[in-house]
């Protein structure tokens, strides 16, 4: 940094730099406007359109002259005051006052000449040079002058109203919202949105949680609304009521007996042909007849829809007998969450195999229908069918029907949850070994 | 005013539930109205003011509530008056065991009249806020409810970014902006260079936008 201000350094050097040393009078006159027209080459080097360089460079030539003039007129080298602004280097802050108002003067003149675009275009540059503080105070200055108005609501009002307000929303906008910022997301995570969404439908965490744990309602609906997904939707009283479906339950017991033993033959296979599959497509195995019109996923998002759709989904599974807690037994997922409930349920072997069955649909009846693989994979599972003809009478009606569909939900699940909870300890570690036992035959 | 008309209007026409007694509440900014007992009966706040003060002339100070906000909401009483109690049990849904107290709340069932009345407020100036809050200030469950669910549905079914720009919600994706890794230490870096370099300047305001 220069410090020798009497003694006029090489002019080269205080033109780079940013804030030069007072240099004398003398060297003002020749300095001052060679260090304007580098200003504004800098600032018009900057991609503008053609007529603001032109205006630029009109003003840049008038406010040269405006400099010679009073540098001209007024230059006491005397003040110890030295305002550095960068290309008004005088010392006399009245002549630096006065020259700051022609300047600026000159430059509203222009400025009202512009048009809206080449106004834009300067605003750009200004804001471009300024700095962060001058940028904050321009800024307070808009929003005194434009409050920002469409505030975030949330924001502006108490907790207790933002959550009545999202009380309104959907699962599926709510899930939105959750992405908007992260007060919205703590917003419409909030146990108090969610829980009434799923004691609707009597879904309870299998847990008590801890006071600290925040969103668990929200774990608890998603995951029950997975679980829906891959649950496939059986309506056994249409089925029962065709005739193709009649008749084969009659000739169930004989065609039972020829199919175990095709199926040990192939278990003995190491691998099915596909012309296999097809035969046994013909002959429609006795434990899981396919159906001719794939209906039995519901393959739409249920968050899309409102809880009506759900609601009498949920309900057509009742009716039926088929909780839905446990669609998907050997699910990976859910088999921590799920286990309470299945140890509850799952007492002998033949539950287990049924849930084995069960799993094979729901995962071919995602993809395709077609019933041949699931023969394929009962037939590996074939140790058990022994249990499978040993159906109890009851549920012969039903053709389709696995053996031991579980228990409807009851209505005390929908409000006692806890002492579920502790019933169900006792039978979690037997469940686990029994789904060990599942996936081992896979 | 089309409003006011018709708020004459319904205050003839049911001058037996109308007791004589008209009680005043004055806005922050001064204006008085006048209300009947109707309007007084849905609002908890007012209700309950007029009960403990046993206002005579003395108009009731509503100090959070403008005017312009105030007149709106005023009309909206009157029109709604004449409502047969909806339900008086509202929020105490416990009352009736037959009803699924988990049933989601529709946010689409507000009566034409209320839809023309709240079309007058929006989110962009404000005035829609306006009119929650003051609800909620003065305890009118029914316009707290319409304007909570013209709120909801302008929600749903939005996408977040729409939800960003209808409510002016700043945000930074992660890595990015405020949210970037050295945001801070970058400005914070520069300080103590800017100053060396300048030590002798008469500025001693770091730009960090300049380096």
């Amino acid at each position: 940094m220069n410090t020798s201000h009497h003694h006029p350094p090489n002019p080269n050097e205080i033109v780079g730099n940013r804030r030069p040393a007072r240099p004398s009078s003398a060297q003002l006159r020749s300095t001052t406007p060679t260090r304007n027209r580098q200003q504004h080459n800098n600032t018009t080097s900057n991609g503008l359109n053609t007529t603001a360089k032109l205006e630029q460079s009109i003003l840049k030539h008038d406010l040269d002259r405006t400099t010679m003039s009073t540098n001209s007129q007024k230059l006491n080298g005397k003040g110890k005051n030295r305002l550095y602004s960068t290309w008004t280097p005088l010392q006399d802050e009245e002549t630096n006052a006065r020259l700051f108002e022609e300047r600026k003067l000159l430059l509203n003149k222009w400025f009202e000449k512009w048009t809206d675009d080449q106004r834009r275009v300067v605003l750009d540059d200004l804001m471009g040079q300024s700095r962060p503080r001058q940028l904050t105070y321009t800024r307070n200055l808009l929003t005194k002058r434009f409050p920002a108005h469409h505030n975030d609501f949330t924001r502006l009002f108490p907790r207790v109203l933002c959550l009545y307000i999202f009380s309104y929303l959907d699962p599926r906008s709510l899930c939105r919202c959750a992405q908007v910022c992260w007060y919205w997301k703590f917003l419409t995570e909030s146990d108090q949105i969610w829980m009434p969404k799923c004691l609707r439908f009597g879904w309870t965490p299998k847990y008590s949680p801890s006071s600290f744990e925040s969103n668990v309602w929200k774990r608890v609906y998603t995951f029950n609304i997975q679980a829906l997904q891959t649950m496939p939707v059986r309506d056994y009283s249409q089925r029962s009521q065709s005739a193709y479906y009649d008749d084969q339950s009659s000739s169930r017991q004989n065609t039972a007996r020829s199919h175990t033993h095709t199926n040990r033959n192939q278990h003995n296979q190491s691998h099915l042909s596909s012309s296999s599959r097809t035969n046994r497509n013909v002959e429609h195995p006795p434990w899981r007849a396919n159906s001719r019109n794939p209906s039995d996923t519901l393959r739409f998002n249920y968050l899309d829809n409102d809880d009506s759709e759900l609601e009498s989904l949920i309900a057509k599974h009742r009716k039926q007998g088929t909780s839905i807690l446990h669609p998907t037994e050997s699910d990976h997922e859910l088999k921590n969450t799920t286990k309470e409930r299945q140890g509850r349920n799952r007492v002998d072997d033949r539950h287990e195999h049924n849930g084995s069955i069960r799993r094979s649909q729901s995962l071919s009846a995602r993809g395709s229908p077609s019933v041949s693989f699931r023969d394929d994979h009962t037939s590996r599972n074939s140790n058990h069918n022994n249990s499978y003809l040993n159906r109890p009478p009851s549920t012969s009606g039903f053709p389709n029907r696995p053996a031991d569909m579980p228990r409807p939900p009851s209505s005390a699940q929908k409000s006692k949850y806890s002492s579920k909870i502790a019933t169900n300890e006792a039978s979690n570690r037997t469940w686990h070994t029994m789904n060990n036992d599942n996936y081992i035959d896979e | 005013m089309a409003t006011t008309a018709e708020a004459s209007n319904t205050t003839t026409g049911n001058t037996e539930t109308a007791t004589g007694k008209m009680i005043k509440i004055q806005s922050n900014d001064g204006q008085i109205f006048e209300v009947d007992q109707g309007v007084v009966e849905q609002s908890s706040t007012i209700k309950t003011l007029s009960d403990l003060m046993d206002v005579g002339d003395v108009p009731i100070p509503l100090p959070n509530v403008k005017a312009s906000i105030l007149g709106p909401i005023v009309d909206f009483c009157n029109h709604h008056k004449n409502d047969q109690k909806p339900e008086p049990i509202d929020e105490d849904d416990d009352d009736d065991p037959n009803k699924d107290i988990y049933e989601p709340k529709r946010s689409d069932d507000i009566c034409e009249w209320d839809l023309n009345f709240i079309k007058q407020f929006t989110v962009p100036e404000g005035t829609l806020f306006d009119i929650i809050m003051a609800a909620n200030y003065l305890g009118i469950k029914t316009l707290l409810a319409v304007g909570c669910k013209t709120i909801a549905n302008m929600v749903r079914g939005k996408s977040s970014t729409e939800v960003r720009e209808m409510f002016n919600i700043s945000y930074d994706p992660p890595g990015e902006g405020i949210n970037a890794p050295n945001a801070i230490e970058g400005q914070a870096g520069t300080v103590p260079t800017t100053q060396d370099a300048n030590a002798t300047g008469p500025s001693p305001q770091p730009d960090p936008m300049n380096q």
